[in-house]
């Protein structure tokens, strides 16, 4: 297995008024593709920092984040975008669908905006939503859909232009144990058969149990 | 407008200081929610700026139409004064029941009559009464170097001097002329700039019969109060050489009265004595003619007081889209407001405390807005006016002659408060119902900062609630919320029944013949019942779609095929054609708006299929569109924004607009090949025009390539017989076939055989036959009100009491004309009248007998009018040659008239009138753009997650902006698209249901100009929350935090 994410000696720090607080202290991290870890701590600990600044969301002050042998901090905003959409997905808490698109469209969303012809993107959305066992609800709007059809949905979005990493802030926060189960397992599936990394930021220790490594952050180092 | 707006001033006061008081009250027991309130106006400089904007809108427009009518009725006041001072009737004396104001019809009435008249005066308090003398005259002035060229005509008036010092309340004016000295004449100051007068001065002044007296200048006054009488082209002579000099021995011609009290300050007898004075004289044997003349002015000035109506009423347009603004902002206020509100409420603040902060917060808005839409308004007022005043300059300019109108702008206190008021109390309960929501607002989810779901009504629960809620509405606030509740609970539970009403009504409507029920109803009902299949049995919103586009056709189809409906279209009856062309505007823009909301798919669709390579655009496109119809009242009153304001103005342009310009183009078919005329009101003042031209020295050749001169002459018409009283009065003219030869059509000929022309030859070589005007021919009368029964009534009412029968003549009958003492007897040749379908003036007909100008010398009459038509060398400035003939004929009272400068000076004042109108419906636009901005912010804070989520997903800042430029650009292209299509298809269908307007072209360059103007001016206020969004990082948009 090559390795998809080195994180070497990151520091961030937050400014409030005069103050500076440290939220990332000299992180050292490495992720193998085909991975599936878990990154937990408690509330301010600084695991959504981490996430965000791996995932090319978020800046830092210090270190250096490879993806894919790729310097990320040295990347143009544009290319920064450019570069989640061809090679992230992301699956949020509280799902974030768009809420006027039906769920094909939210699915196609990032296959078109990596460039995708729409025959094509068409196509691998509707293969998705059928990995997810969503195909039958392909024209309905995230409001009329369940939690965990919500997620599932949010999920296939995630992966369906073949990302190398997923990254998922809680992506079972919301749900309830039941569907918290099948929703893991759906991950779990997609990471043996599709060798989809996933780095998942998580309370819920059934979350970790489900991944090959645990992170245990504890105010900004990893302990 | 007075009379209108007295009781509205009173109840919108009452409400306004209620308001005051509500506020006042607030501030002192209610301290810490208004400081919560007041406070809350500093947070965000520019929503307060925003807020103003939309809430000033109601308060600027009605204040700037009512400064209008209050600067137009102050000219109407100074015209009056200045010409007639305390006259309120002129009564004037004819020996026939039609009262025609022509020269040399007039009779005199005894001096017993007259003192009569003064006795019966006082018992109906009058002020004071006068009988005067009045003769039309021209005059001749001797200048420096001998030559006595100058001619000018005016009126020669004298008094019953003796009465004078009776007259009115202030006696000064009158007191002016009263010692007027045999031989000596006073005049205006008008008078004496026009022809060089001085006092002392001498002027040759003719007479009716062309005989000649001196007079010398004893006073010059200037035309100010009564004795500007005749529009100050007056002169006063002494009462014994008045009567010398026009040889009436006895007896006068009019008698001037003055009502106790004035009709300028809304005196309310003024119709009660001029029935009083018409009953005085109802069983004399000749017919009066009574004048209230202040109040006739004042009616004709109505007219441009009107011109303010007109504005109030696109107004309309201006306070909706304000209205709409604010409800935005207050939406968008209290949706960045959720958190603290949802902390506010879970601390212990209760629903109406919320809604009062937000309510005094309002008020200041609405009170500053209102103090600033004043200042805005009569700002706006200032500028229309000015354009009024430029109309008015141009026309002067143009013409030579001086109207003498000055504009300045006024607004009275009442009017000041009205519009205050009115901005006042609309915005205060647009504030209300736009924050009414804070009542429903769930504390965890506000707190939590997510949208509110709406719960799935169960009927049974909202009843007890409401009766809950009713049980304990001891309370106002708590009272109009059960009744809100309960109103929303009945039309949801009774929706479909709704449904099946409107479907039954525009059937029921259409099997009745029910013009209004089924134009409202059946393209309704189309909607209604696809909107069913799209959503019970389809499940695809673009069957409603259909339905939208099949209520369009249907509107259509309805006023253009239908007879019911389309009879009230063509209606010469404003109510039946106006309510119809209401409801066709409606249907259209509402219809059409749907239709736009419903066809989003279709133009993903067709975006989709064109975009296929450009994916990311395709897929930037897709939400850009989708987001629009999540809140489908909003997009939809957005686009009407824009539509009512753009729709006023495509109308405007091609129905004012094309059909003016159509008919103007169309200026040779009764012009001829003629360029212009001089008209002199008396052929006495230029004996020889030719002769006159060429030897002036204004010009330095002889201009003119051909000159036709026609006279004209008043006659007494009759039908039966010489020594029958007059039926009526008009003018013997000559013929001048070059001018309507192209579109003239003879109606009933003597001689079928012959064409046109040769009957017209025939007739006009004949001694002894006329032509008559197409208003003599009933055939003609009986066409031109085809399709207007009202005013075919009163014409026939008007022919009947007057017993006339002249308006049936057919070739072979007999006319008598009577000019003095001669008389004529004429067989009529033809009926002659305008065959021309572009000018609409043409149906109003052709008044006036006709002969030959051979005819006519040889009558041997004399000419009351003369006219030269003239047609200029190839090479000849037409500009040059009216100035050159206005310089030449400034001092003859001549009217100059070239067609072209004519044409173009109609034009540029309908134009101006037309860019006044515009500018004022564009202060309404600029509402709508700064709309379209507070919704491009909303919409960023309220998408900020999802443009986080975006930007995670791969969207860049150029492609989030792009998408959201798409978004605005859209919604101002559909708005603007409704408004020109509605605009268009209801003006052509006006314009196809009147023949003589048909074939107006479509004004295409200008509506293209005017849509891309408007929506770059709407993109640019998008500008700055796009900039917002390109400075906007992903993980602080994900983080959902202000």
């Amino acid at each position: 297995m090559n390795q998809i994410i080195s994180v070497i000696n990151l520091k961030k720090s937050y400014f409030a008024g005069n103050s500076e607080t440290e939220i990332l202290k000299n992180i050292n991290l490495k992720i193998e593709s085909g991975e599936m870890i878990a990154i937990m701590g408690r509330s301010g600990s600084g695991k959504t920092t981490l996430l965000n600044c791996i995932s090319a969301l978020d800046s830092f002050d210090f270190g250096k984040i490879l993806i894919d042998g790729k310097d990320i901090q040295k990347l143009s905003d544009n290319k920064k975008s450019h570069f989640r959409a061809k090679n992230i997905g992301f699956i949020f808490q509280s799902f974030n669908l768009i809420p006027v698109l039906s769920s094909l469209e939210n699915v196609l969303l990032p296959l078109l905006i990596s460039g995708m012809n729409q025959k094509k993107a068409k196509s691998l959305a509707e293969d998705t939503l059928k990995k997810v066992e969503m195909f039958e609800k392909k024209d309905s709007k995230p409001s009329e859909l369940s939690g965990g059809e919500q997620q599932r949905i949010a999920i296939a979005r995630a992966i369906a232009g073949k990302p190398k990493i997923v990254f998922g802030d809680e992506p079972t926060g919301n749900l309830d144990s039941k569907t918290e189960d099948l929703i893991l397992n759906l991950i779990s599936e997609l990471n043996k058969n599709e060798n989809l990394t996933f780095v998942l930021v998580t309370h819920s220790q059934k979350v970790a149990d489900f991944c090959h490594k645990i992170v245990k952050i504890e105010d900004g180092k990893i302990v | 407008m007075s009379e209108y707006t007295g009781g509205f001033f009173i109840y919108t006061t009452i409400i306004s200081i209620i308001i005051g008081i509500l506020f006042l009250f607030g501030t002192i027991f209610d301290k810490i929610i208004a400081k919560i309130g007041i406070r809350n106006i500093f947070r965000r400089p520019i929503n307060t700026i925003i807020v103003v904007l939309g809430s000033m809108v109601g308060t600027s427009l009605i204040s700037g139409s009512l400064a209008m009518s209050d600067s137009f009725n102050k000219v109407e006041l100074q015209t009056a004064y200045k010409y007639f001072g305390e006259i309120d009737y002129q009564i004037e004396f004819f020996d026939s029941k039609i009262s025609q104001n022509f020269k040399n019809t007039q009779t005199f009435i005894s001096d017993e009559d007259v003192q009569s008249f003064y006795n019966f005066g006082k018992k109906i308090d009058l002020d004071g009464s006068v009988a005067i003398l009045s003769k039309s005259i021209s005059t001749q002035t001797e200048s420096k170097n001998g030559e006595t060229e100058l001619i000018f005509s005016g009126n020669a008036i004298s008094m019953d001097y003796e009465k004078i010092g009776n007259f009115g309340r202030e006696k000064t004016n009158f007191n002016l002329i009263r010692s007027v000295k045999k031989d000596f004449v006073i005049i205006t100051e008008h008078v004496a700039e026009n022809l060089d007068l001085k006092i002392g001065s001498e002027v040759i002044i003719f007479n009716d019969k062309s005989e000649k007296k001196t007079f010398k200048v004893e006073k010059i006054y200037k035309e100010d109060g009564a004795v500007g009488i005749n529009f100050g082209q007056t002169f006063f002579l002494n009462e014994e050489d008045f009567r010398n000099f026009f040889e009436i021995k006895s007896g006068w011609n009019s008698i001037l009265a003055s009502n106790n009290g004035d009709v300028l300050e809304g005196d309310k007898n003024f119709e009660k004595n001029q029935k009083e004075i018409s009953s005085f004289f109802s069983n004399k044997t000749y017919s009066t003619k009574i004048s209230g003349i202040k109040h006739e002015i004042i009616e004709f000035s109505n007219g441009l007081n009107e011109i303010s109506y007109i504005f109030l009423a696109f107004s309309i347009f201006g306070i909706f889209a304000g209205i709409l603004l604010i409800i935005n902002i207050y939406s968008m206020l209290s949706e960045e407001r959720k958190t603290e509100l949802g902390i506010m409420r879970a601390i212990g603040f209760t629903k109406f405390q919320l809604l009062r902060s937000f309510l005094y917060e309002g008020m200041i808005y609405s009170t500053l807005a209102s103090f600033v839409g004043i200042f805005v308004g009569v700002g706006i007022a200032k500028f229309s006016l000015n354009g009024f005043q430029n109309i008015f300059n141009n026309i002067e300019n143009s013409t030579g002659s001086k109207i003498g109108i000055e504009i300045d702008l006024a607004i009275s206190f009442k009017n000041m408060m009205i519009s205050f008021n009115t901005g006042l109390i609309l915005t205060f309960f647009v504030t209300i119902f736009a924050i009414w929501k804070i009542t429903k607002l769930n504390i965890v989810e506000a707190i939590r900062n997510i949208e509110n779901e709406k719960p799935k009504l169960n009927y049974l629960f909202e009843l007890k609630k409401i009766g809950r809620k009713l049980l304990k509405s001891i309370k106002f606030f708590k009272l109009i919320s059960a009744m809100k509740n309960f109103i929303e609970l009945l039309v949801s539970a009774t929706k479909p029944l709704v449904g099946f009403f409107i479907i039954f009504l525009g059937i029921f409507g259409f099997f009745t013949k029910s013009p209004y029920l089924t134009f409202t109803f059946l393209p309704l009902s189309a909607t209604i019942f696809f909107n069913f299949l799209a959503k019970k049995i389809f499940k695809k919103e673009i069957i409603s779609g259909i339905g939208n586009g099949i209520s369009v056709f249907l509107t259509i189809f309805l006023v253009q095929n239908i007879s019911f409906v389309k009879e009230n279209f063509n209606s010469s009856d404003a109510s039946k054609f106006l309510t119809t062309y209401f409801l066709l505007i409606m249907n259209l823009l509402f219809f059409l708006t749907v239709f736009v909301l419903n066809s989003t798919n279709i133009f993903i669709w067709i975006i989709g299929t064109f975009s296929k390579k450009w994916s990311k655009f395709f897929a930037t496109t897709l939400i850009s569109l989708k987001y629009p119809t999540k809140n489908k009242t909003r997009t939809g009153l957005t686009f009407l924004m824009f539509a009512v304001v753009i729709f006023a103005v495509v109308a405007q342009k091609i129905i004012v607009s094309g059909t003016v310009n159509k008919e103007l183009s169309s200026a040779t078919e009764i012009f001829g090949d003629y360029d212009g005329s001089v008209y002199f009101s008396s052929p006495k003042i230029v004996e020889n025009f030719e002769e006159r031209i060429r030897k002036s020295k204004n010009f330095s050749s002889y201009p003119f390539k051909k000159i036709k001169k026609t006279s004209k002459s008043y006659f007494e018409v009759s039908q039966i017989n010489e020594s029958k009283k007059i039926d009526y009065f008009d003018y013997l003219s000559t013929f001048n076939k070059d001018l309507i030869e192209k579109n003239l059509v003879l109606e009933s000929k003597l001689d079928e055989n012959l064409n046109n022309k040769e009957e017209l030859e025939k007739i006009l070589n004949s001694e002894n036959m006329v032509l008559v005007g197409s208003n003599y021919s009933k055939n003609f009368i009986d066409k031109g009100y085809e399709n207007q029964p009202k005013k075919r009534e009163r014409r026939e009412k008007f022919e009947e009491d007057l017993k006339l029968e002249l308006f049936s003549l057919k070739a072979g009958d007999k006319i008598f004309l009577k000019n003095g003492d001669k008389h004529f007897e004429f067989i009529v040749g033809a009926v002659v009248f305008f065959d021309s379908k572009n000018f609409r003036a043409i149906e109003n007909g052709i008044s006036g007998i006709f002969i030959s100008e051979e005819v006519f010398e040889n009558l041997k009459i004399e000419k009351n009018e003369v006219i030269y038509q003239f047609k200029t060398k190839d090479d000849e400035s037409l500009s040059q040659l009216n100035k050159n003939l206005q310089k030449e004929f400034n001092k003859n009272s001549a009217i100059i008239s070239i067609t072209s400068i004519q044409i173009d000076l109609i034009r540029t004042i309908f134009n101006s009138i037309l860019e006044i109108f515009e500018s004022f419906m564009l202060f309404s636009l600029i509402v709508g753009i700064a709309g379209v901005a507070i919704i491009a912010y909303r919409s960023i804070f309220e998408r900020r997650q999802q443009i986080g989520l975006l930007r995670a997903i791969g969207f860049s800042k150029n492609l989030i902006s792009l998408g959201f430029l798409i978004e605005f650009s859209s919604l101002a292209i559909f708005g603007i698209l409704i408004g020109v299509i509605s605009g268009s298809i209801s003006s052509y269908l006006v314009i196809s249901a009147n023949e003589s307007l048909r074939g107006v072209p479509y004004p295409t360059s200008e509506i293209v100009s005017m849509s891309i103007l408007i929506l770059l001016s709407s993109l640019f206020f998008v500008v700055f929350p796009l900039i917002k969004i390109s400075k906007l990082k992903p993980v602080e948009a994900l983080r959902y935090y202000e």
